[in-house]
């Protein structure tokens, strides 16, 4: 029954998955978080954290680690095969048809209405992390020196990402 | 070197584009491109340029729908399937590994702490990627309208994502044909 709804739960979320990577982050905190209960939020930013510091997208990471929270290996296989199985169908099936016809009509217009949303799931992600980070001023204040690099000097996320998980380390948080 | 695509082949190229592309995003097209135009020439570059901004307008991780319609392109059913197992695979094993650790070793060990350093720095990395993001409501007043509304949805009324998402959908798609329509 668990392994129907887990599965059940990330065939939706990856039907969903609009506007690269952030945008999901909302979608499967209310699914994951909220309506099931599978992980909390503390687990549920340490998924943020691996998926970031892994290979793959967000998504498929999410799957794997709450399926291996709920179910084992069984789980985590299962979740993440569900989780790119409508974006599998879409681009085997409508994939090709597209490339062929190039008509993109009501699928443009589509994400002309998307677009926003996504920037909108972004913003209220971030709103919702904002109390768990900022409330410590040790973190508030790491989170501070990480946009001044970010903005000031480009620099890479991913690097900044590794640098202050060590600092985390070295700090014992 | 023989570059004619194989099963096993695709199989192996999506898997080194799964094994290098850390976070997701846009960020690893420069990568996928590399591998896929310049180092086996499967593709040329008009072929991958659409390809791609078709994986765009699809849900899912790009990585993911780029493998699948490249490998169906070279080999079909066969192909696509390669594609999807070597796009996913790599980060199946190594959050797998990870979780178990974690699930381990819990909350003393050094990859919780590893995990919650990061903490911060995810925060600064999505409010950048929001500024990131700004293009798709600059200069058009009915973007930014439905960028605030389903803000305020979200973050204030609490209404399912799902729900806003749809909506999303739906009134791009009216948008779209009441502006063909009258045109």
């Amino acid at each position: 029954m668990k392994l129907l709804e887990l599965s059940f739960s990330f065939v939706i979320i990856g039907m969903v998955g609009f506007g690269g990577g952030y945008s999901i982050l909302k979608v499967m905190m209310h699914e994951l978080v909220d309506v099931r209960g599978w992980i909390s939020l503390d687990e549920f930013l340490d998924v943020v954290a691996i998926s970031q510091s892994t290979p793959g997208p967000i998504a498929l990471n999410a799957a794997t680690f709450v399926g291996y929270k709920v179910e084992g290996v069984l789980g985590s296989v299962l979740a993440t095969f569900a989780v790119v199985l409508v974006p599998f169908l879409l681009s085997y099936f409508l994939g090709n048809y597209m490339f062929r016809n190039r008509d993109k009509g009501l699928f443009s217009g589509m994400l002309l209405g998307l677009r926003p949303v996504a920037l909108a799931l972004v913003a209220s992600a971030a709103y919702s992390f904002a109390p768990l980070i900022l409330l410590s001023p040790f973190q508030a204040f790491i989170a501070l020196v990480s946009l001044f690099l970010l903005f000031k000097f480009k620099l890479d996320p991913i690097l900044l990402l590794l640098s202050c998980g060590l600092l985390g380390v070295v700090f014992r948080f | 070197m023989d570059k004619s695509p194989s099963v096993f082949r695709i199989f192996l190229t999506t898997l080194r584009i799964g094994s290098f592309t850390f976070g997701g995003g846009w960020a690893m097209i420069p990568l996928i491109r590399e591998e896929l135009v310049k180092r086996r020439r499967w593709l040329s570059e008009e072929e991958f340029f659409d390809i791609v901004s078709i994986a765009q307008s699809f849900p899912g991780p790009i990585m993911v729908n780029v493998s699948v319609m490249c490998g169906r392109c070279l080999l079909g059913i066969r192909g696509a399937i390669a594609g999807l197992l070597g796009s996913i695979l790599p980060s199946l094993v190594v959050v797998l590994i990870i979780v178990s650790m974690l699930t381990k070793f819990g909350e003393r060990s050094y990859i919780k702490s590893f995990l919650r350093g990061m903490r911060p720095a995810l925060f600064a990395v999505l409010v950048y990627a929001l500024y990131s993001m700004r293009g798709s409501v600059r200069g058009s007043k009915v973007s930014m309208a439905i960028a605030i509304l389903a803000f305020l949805s979200l973050s204030f009324l609490g209404i399912n994502p799902f729900l806003v998402i749809a909506g999303g959908a739906v009134f791009g798609i009216l948008f779209y044909i009441l502006r063909e329509r009258f045109s």
